[in-house]
């Protein structure tokens, strides 16, 4: 039997789909990609299943003792202190739910006051309008910055200090708990192959990944494991992925248009695509004793070709590259540059060939001086800017071949050739004006 | 494995010099195709680098490349003799061994190496290496935990610390674990301080490097 869905974690409602939920402890292994992963189990039965929905529970805890937690559970005699992102920032759902804590209090209390103290008030769904409410209905927002609010639970005070106002309040007291990071375990990342946030979290941040997509196509991350606000749009998220899985069932597409081959004869199995792969799209085939890539997972970035020691994995279909004619090439990556190129018709100076790479990491060490030695002697990798790689790392990985590249070239004394790489920001266009404008001026 | 990297490329053309025609540069498969430092894909690069420098300075000079299963089997070795033989300089991006077997196999070619051979080692992630064994010729893992105190212990120590561990590291070099806290954390773990207790006489370096070239020959093959 072959699942929909298998949660890692919490189960959502989702009828139509055959699902199951399993604890995260109970995962072994997974193999496999999107519309067939198979699991395996520490208990009961391994299994197949579509897609993967990771949805652990956020670990609440209130970082002072004997105050009570945002709830409606207030005392209608007492004025009412709200204390939201006591030390570390909450997410928008905290926010929601503190407006609603306040207007219910005012609603419900004939006279009284409330206090609402934050560092940051998020906005999501409804809160811009809670907000504007709560200010009409008289709540007091005050804002202060970490170590100017002290609290004694004790005495039910607070006591802020800010540069510009003091005062000393005493009344019921509420503090958020930060929505705390779950945990998870490094052995799950591992199980499931993700590059994750460096605070821990399953998410990498990147634009390619919202709202709930990992680094491995087919597995979603739901709730606080996705980062720091994965609660706020939990509902509309949870929608979102379930629909995705729901489409994916009836018609799983590739992503990547060619093919990629690992020739098994040449394979040595050291695993470095399967290490390097930012998609977690290679796999050993025991059969063929050699590396496979899954089709389905495969994003297309080449980095496997540009990384394989071996020289064991190729296009099926490799492009003719014209002839050389011009003294400096820029390599754009498909998913950036070559869209501002294409899109805003930019003339560049007649010297400068283009040449599109699908990512920045595709771009071998030794294509880069094959190029110099067909003429080029300037060539300039323009990658994407930061978590706005669709690989994920692809322009850190072709900023430090380049560096590699300019160490061989001073190492040889080759002062007439360069290799430069620059990073675009979010105005591409104008970059890209701007960087060929200085490049020919040699003032790059 | 053997674990091995690159010679800087300017080394490497130093090394080469001005007096030859064709240089033959061989990859190996094994080992440094896996530790990204002699396979193919360094082979062409190393080729290309070389290529472009030659071209620069004016100098006419063919490059050949081939990449091999295995620099230490000599069957692996003759398959290249024609390219050998018909290049002057023959540049071994191979382990020590690879490049001395091809230069035992052919005593009339000048071979060089193209790479530092640097330990025997464990792939901890992509690009990174880190030394598990000695190769001391007698195994004492059984008694230490499963962590070898030849290998991890900076003074090849059997017998404890010395004084210069310190927060679990170790004095030669602070980014280096001390190789008897891992010994005593893992044998702590595993319930078996007692090993630690008995005490471990001098061990026996001959069948280490102290001992001379070593040769390995296993009885099965051979008659007396």
């Amino acid at each position: 039997m072959k699942y929909d869905v298998v949660f890692v974690g919490n189960k959502v409602s989702a009828p139509d789909l055959k699902s199951l939920e399993i604890p995260m402890d109970n995962l072994i292994s997974c193999k496999g990609e999107i519309g067939s992963f198979f699991l395996e189990l520490k208990e009961g039965q391994d299994l197949e299943t579509a897609a993967i929905i990771v949805n652990l529970p956020a670990e609440k805890e209130l970082p002072v003792a004997n105050v009570q937690d945002f709830n409606q559970d207030f005392n209608l005699e007492q004025d009412l202190i709200l204390i939201q992102d006591y030390q570390r920032l909450s997410s928008a759902d905290v926010t929601d739910q503190g407006l609603k804590i306040a207007l219910a209090y005012l609603q419900q209390a004939n006279e009284g006051t409330v206090i609402y103290f934050h560092r940051s008030i998020r906005f999501n769904g409804e809160n811009d309008g809670l907000f504007e409410k709560a200010r009409r209905a008289g709540v007091v927002f005050i804002r202060y910055q970490v170590g100017e609010l002290q609290l004694d639970p004790q005495q039910s005070r607070v006591q802020l200090n800010r540069e510009d106002l003091q005062v000393n309040l005493q009344g019921q007291l509420q503090l958020a708990s930060p929505q705390i990071l779950p945990p998870i375990p490094a052995s799950l990342k591992e199980i499931l192959r993700l590059r994750t946030h460096p605070q821990g979290y399953l998410q990498p941040e990147n634009v390619y990944l919202q709202p709930t997509k990992s680094s491995r196509r087919g597995i979603y991350i739901l709730g606080i494991s996705r980062g720091f606000n994965g609660n706020t749009n939990f509902e509309f998220e949870t929608e979102y992925t379930l629909n995705e899985i729901r489409a994916q069932r009836l018609n799983l597409a590739k992503e990547a248009e060619d093919e990629r081959i690992v020739d098994d004869k040449k394979c040595i199995l050291c695993y470095t695509c399967y290490r390097i792969c930012p998609h977690g799209a290679i796999e050993e085939e025991k059969e063929l004793d050699a590396m496979q890539i899954l089709k389905y997972a495969c994003q297309g970035c080449n980095s496997c070709l540009a990384y394989c020691p071996a020289a064991a994995i190729s296009l099926s279909e490799t492009k003719e590259k014209p002839p050389k004619e011009k003294s400096k090439l820029m390599l754009v990556c498909e998913n950036s540059a070559a869209l501002a190129l294409a899109r805003e018709n930019v003339e560049l100076p007649p010297n400068i060939e283009i040449q599109e790479v699908p990512c920045s990491c595709s771009v071998k060490k030794e294509a880069v001086f094959a190029d110099f030695l067909q003429g080029y002697q300037q060539i300039l990798l323009l990658g994407c800017f930061s978590e706005a790689c669709r690989h994920l790392e692809g322009d850190r990985r072709g900023e430090r071949m380049m560096k590699q590249v300019s160490a061989v070239l001073e190492d040889l004394e080759l002062q007439n050739y360069g290799g430069k790489f620059l990073r675009l920001s979010p105005r591409m266009t104008q970059d890209i004006k701007v960087i060929a404008a200085l490049w020919e001026e040699g003032a790059l | 494995m053997i674990v091995a990297e690159q010679k800087k490329v300017n080394e490497i053309v130093k090394m080469l010099g001005d007096d030859f025609k064709q240089l033959f540069i061989l990859g190996c498969g094994s080992c440094v195709t896996v530790c990204l430092a002699g396979g193919e894909r360094e082979t062409e690069s190393l080729a290309m680098m070389l290529k472009l420098f030659f071209e620069a300075k004016n100098k006419r000079k063919s490059i050949v490349t081939a990449t091999i299963t295995r620099q230490c089997d000599f069957e692996f070795i003759d398959e290249q003799k024609q390219l050998i033989e018909q290049s002057d300089v023959i540049l071994s991006l191979a382990c020590g061994v690879g490049v001395q077997y091809l230069a035992e196999r052919f005593p009339q070619k000048l071979i060089f190496p193209g790479l530092n051979t640097s330990f025997y080692g464990a792939n901890l992630e992509a690009g990174k290496w880190a030394e598990r064994c000695g190769g001391c010729g007698e195994c004492v893992l059984d008694r230490y935990g499963g962590v070898c105190p030849v290998a991890r212990c900076s003074k090849s120590l059997l017998n404890g610390p010395c004084g210069g561990s310190q927060d679990g590291q170790c004095e030669v070099d602070p980014e280096i674990d001390c190789g008897w806290e891992l010994i005593y954390n893992r044998c702590s773990d595993l319930k078996r301080l007692g090993d630690l207790i008995a005490y471990e006489p001098p061990k026996n370096w001959e069948t280490a490097r102290d001992g001379g070239p070593r040769r390995l020959i296993k009885e099965e093959y051979y008659d007396d």
